[in-house]
């Protein structure tokens, strides 16, 4: 690997690592980046604390909590907790000037887990309301995961894939989770190749998505 | 109330201090056999390990082993955690590692099957929600109860978070800490940590009898 692509690597890596799904936090991601990057004097601790209370929000306990006690009460997915490590690393092997290929190969392994690949892979619309339905749904991640290569194939790179539960307030334990797809493709086209994907695929999967899950068109 | 699905179990083991690199990560590549082929990622303060398929994540750090299986859907018990602890607290034995605590997480989502988790947390633990809104100014929607207590020699944390309409997310931690605290043995660490699920799935529909 020439040195250029390895800048280039660890350019994307660290984009990346910074521009992860979760919208509404991106902006206090990129905030703790810069400010980090501003100041040498910053521990790496001061960073992974202030990164993990503000990006993290949804996991119960910060890492500050986790190095100062000795307790044993773990909660909320591992699977952040070993971002926030993998982030930390590269943050400071990239201050150190040093190749980040070791954060790589832990992203990689990341991303072989399926409820990490669906963060990367569709965007969310109510994101707390969409993970504790696969919570309960959990033989869904794999169905998502099979549902989003075909919605490529069949709409192209271009087309978006937005997860939301949907509640009928009229029918009590309603609850359906639906993938929208956004495609600028004409409607008419679009309704074609959404026909193609329940013909080819979708239809064949009734029995184990039941009534939990379907796909729709999306057009703003 | 009903327990609808085990969300997540751990084992943590915690420890005065950790010496990483002095980890064999070949031997904690193998501590579920051969066959399931691991993948491991190894940083100046971090080793993790993932076993497939649920899957099983082994993470040391901070001062930490903890063994998860964070997928829900499984049954306690499915994945030998206390096997994979035992292993994991042998091959970090020595001086060098002292075990000052282990302890178990359960993580669970139950169903109110009669009224809103919100509305059932707050009519048991905050009766009087009424003086607390009008000091609040404001309606209260929602409470989290966190109770933590103990028992013999174990401390417990519970937390009862209501999620939407009938979803309670249950969440249990027992901690094992004392003078000279040591790993049980593989069969005792099993028993315990069902008995540490039974307790919680049995003392749960008690707790909220009031609700039901």
């Amino acid at each position: 690997m020439s040195v250029s692509t390895e800048e280039r690597l660890e350019t994307s890596y660290v984009s990346a690592m910074l521009s992860m799904s979760m919208e509404p936090q991106r902006a206090a991601r990129q905030q703790t980046h810069r400010w980090f990057v501003d100041s040498e004097q910053v521990s790496r601790k001061s960073f992974l604390d202030a990164l993990s209370a503000g990006v993290f929000q949804e996991a119960s306990q910060t890492t500050c909590y986790r190095w100062k006690g000795l307790d044993t009460l773990n909660r909320g997915n591992p699977f952040k907790w070993i971002e926030i490590q993998c982030m930390g690393v590269a943050v400071e092997r990239l201050q150190r000037g040093e190749l980040l290929l070791p954060c790589i190969a832990l992203r990689s392994m990341l991303e072989k887990v399926g409820p990490y690949k669906l963060e990367t892979t569709y965007l969310f619309r109510n994101r707390s309301a969409v993970w504790r339905y696969l919570e309960l749904h959990p033989e869904l991640v794999e169905v998502l995961l099979e549902a989003r290569q075909r919605v490529q194939h069949l709409f192209g790179a271009s087309a978006e894939v937005i997860l939301e539960v949907v509640n009928d307030p009229e029918v009590m334990d309603s609850s359906k989770l639906f993938a929208y797809i956004r495609t600028p493709l004409p409607i008419d086209q679009a309704l074609d190749r959404l026909q193609a994907l329940d013909d080819d695929w979708f239809l064949s999967q009734l029995d184990r998505v039941g009534d939990l899950f379907n796909l729709n068109l999306e057009y703003p | 109330m009903k327990i609808a699905k085990v969300l997540s179990q751990n084992i943590t083991l915690a420890y005065e201090a950790m010496d990483l690199p002095n980890i064999d990560t070949r031997k904690l590549k193998g501590v579920l056999g051969t066959e399931r082929q691991p993948t491991v990622m190894e940083t100046p303060d971090t080793i993790v390990v993932v076993f497939p398929p649920e899957p099983t994540v082994i993470q040391l750090g901070q001062k930490r082993i903890r063994i998860t299986v964070p997928e829900s859907g499984g049954k306690v018990g499915d994945v030998p955690l206390w096997e994979i602890a035992v292993k994991c607290g042998e091959l970090v034995s020595g001086s060098e590692h002292k075990l000052i605590a282990y302890g178990f997480n359960y993580e669970l989502m139950a169903l109110s099957e009669t009224s809103s988790a919100h509305a059932a947390t707050m009519r048991l633990f905050l009766p009087n929600s009424g003086a607390v809104e009008a000091i609040l100014g404001g309606y209260l929607s929602s409470f989290t109860p966190r109770l933590k207590f103990q028992r013999g020699q174990t401390q417990y944390d519970l937390i009862l978070e209501p999620l939407d309409e009938q979803q309670l997310k249950v969440f249990m931690n027992a901690h094992f800490e004392y003078p000279g605290v040591r790993l049980p043995t593989q069969d005792q660490l099993h028993e315990d940590f069902c008995k540490g699920y039974d307790y919680l799935v049995s003392v749960l529909p008690k707790l909220l009898a009031g609700d039901e």
